[in-house]
């Protein structure tokens, strides 16, 4: 890899890590990962407990505002498409979404998990009925776009499984 | 009184009759079925919750195959509440002005919780099941930090028994399933739960996760949401909380 190269990459990188905390910012969001074609990049912003009114999940933890690459490699999809991607899992529902059946359990799913179609995902609650989200079909996951106990709003992309 | 056919499995002893349906489930049971047992260990409530199962209370689940789309599934809270509210109430002999639905279903006496319900639904092979999980405490009431508890022979007169609740609750909940019509008869369930539920204007709060509203209540949306009249006269709708009646400090 030349030079070049080098700093096209990482301007690459520099420039997905901005439209990701900018994505934070107008989500509302603690936190974003995605990982595609080798690059894993993990976006996360420090929250007061004051800053996350209806959030029931442990407090988030991670990097500093501005964020972190954690590995080069190749190109992302543009945050901003989460909605039209063909992998994403949207909400069927107003609710809260959940990452596992109850608090001290694991989660169904993190990043890079393989799934098979019909695999819970989450749990999306509304009204004391808690609605385990299937995977619509199998793949692996690449992006876990909500918090734990985060309010979901219908058709809100929740996960990426490509 | 055997109104209902729906089949029935009981079992002395289960870690908790909603796992149970969903193992079924997996299995490819579809229902309608109730399950019932005599005692559960893992009995759970909402967030992971334990429910405290003590013998001779009443623990079962529903599981059906809704043709709703899930996006709707979350009415089926109001249609458990109200199921449930009528049932007792044809089964007790007296103290039935003491009975009234905190929302979105718990089941409370005088005040004090005397039962809850917890619906979970989880697609198999592309078809959603839903399992409505449902504890009463009839003969002996949990003692439970922060919660006021209740049970309902106290009240209701010392001849209610299990398998008459069991043979009211199918009945009603069969009933109730028909008026929901997966969605298209809803909001005949909202104006039933209306009637067993808390006045307009009643004081309440709400507590949604680390934070606590307070305000009046205001009736409930098209979807079955609680309203909330906040002290400026903002209306605001939840999907979910644990609701307190500040008077006697019941809670979820």
């Amino acid at each position: 890899m030349t030079a070049k190269d080098k700093s096209a990459k990482a301007g690459q990188e520099q420039q997905l890590i901005r439209e990701l905390a900018e994505l934070l910012d107008e989500t509302g969001l603690s936190e974003i990962e995605i990982e595609k074609s080798g690059l894993k990049v993990r976006v996360a912003k420090n929250l007061t407990v004051a800053a996350a009114p209806v959030s029931v999940g442990p407090a988030p933890t991670g990097p500093a505002p501005t964020g972190a690459a954690d590995q080069s490699g190749g190109g992302a999809p543009a945050a901003d498409d989460a909605h039209n991607h063909p992998g994403a899992v949207k909400a069927p529902m107003v609710g809260t979404a959940y990452r596992s059946p109850e608090p001290s359990a694991p989660a169904y799913i993190d990043i890079g998990s393989k799934v098979s179609a019909g695999d819970t995902l989450l749990i999306v609650e509304a009204m004391k009925t808690m609605n385990q989200i299937p995977a619509p079909k199998s793949g692996t996951v690449t992006a876990i776009l909500f918090e734990n106990g985060q309010p979901v709003e219908f058709g809100e992309p929740l996960v990426i499984i490509e | 009184m055997t109104g209902s056919l729906t089949p029935r499995r009981a079992f002395d002893h289960l870690d908790s009759t909603n796992a149970e349906a969903l193992r079924m489930a997996q299995m490819g049971e579809r229902g309608p079925l109730w399950i019932d047992a005599d005692r559960q260990s893992l009995g759970r409530g909402r967030a992971g919750r334990h429910w405290v199962s003590d013998p001779g209370n009443f623990m079962s689940s529903f599981l059906f195959t809704p043709s709703a789309p899930i996006a709707v599934l979350h009415q089926l809270s109001l249609v458990a509440g109200v199921a449930i509210f009528e049932a007792i109430t044809q089964c007790a002999e007296q103290g039935r002005d003491q009975l009234s639905l905190k929302w979105p279903n718990d089941l409370m006496l005088g005040g004090a919780k005397a039962g809850g319900v917890l619906i979970e639904s989880s697609a198999f092979a592309g078809e959603t099941v839903a399992v409505i999980g449902i504890g009463l405490n009839v003969r002996t009431a949990p003692m439970l930090d922060g919660v006021q508890t209740a049970y309902l022979a106290s009240a209701l007169g010392d001849t209610i028994n299990l398998d008459q609740l069991r043979d009211h609750l199918a009945t009603t909940m069969d009933a109730w399933l028909k008026v929901w019509s997966d969605g298209a008869g809803f909001s005949k369930i909202r104006s039933a739960w209306r009637s067993h539920g808390p006045s307009i204007d009643t004081p309440l709060t709400i507590n949604v996760g680390s934070e606590t509203h307070a305000g009046q209540f205001a009736g409930l949306d098209e979807q079955g949401s609680l309203r909330l009249r906040t002290p400026s006269g903002e209306i605001q709708c939840y999907t979910f909380g644990d609701v307190s009646l500040p008077r006697n400090q019941a809670t979820c």
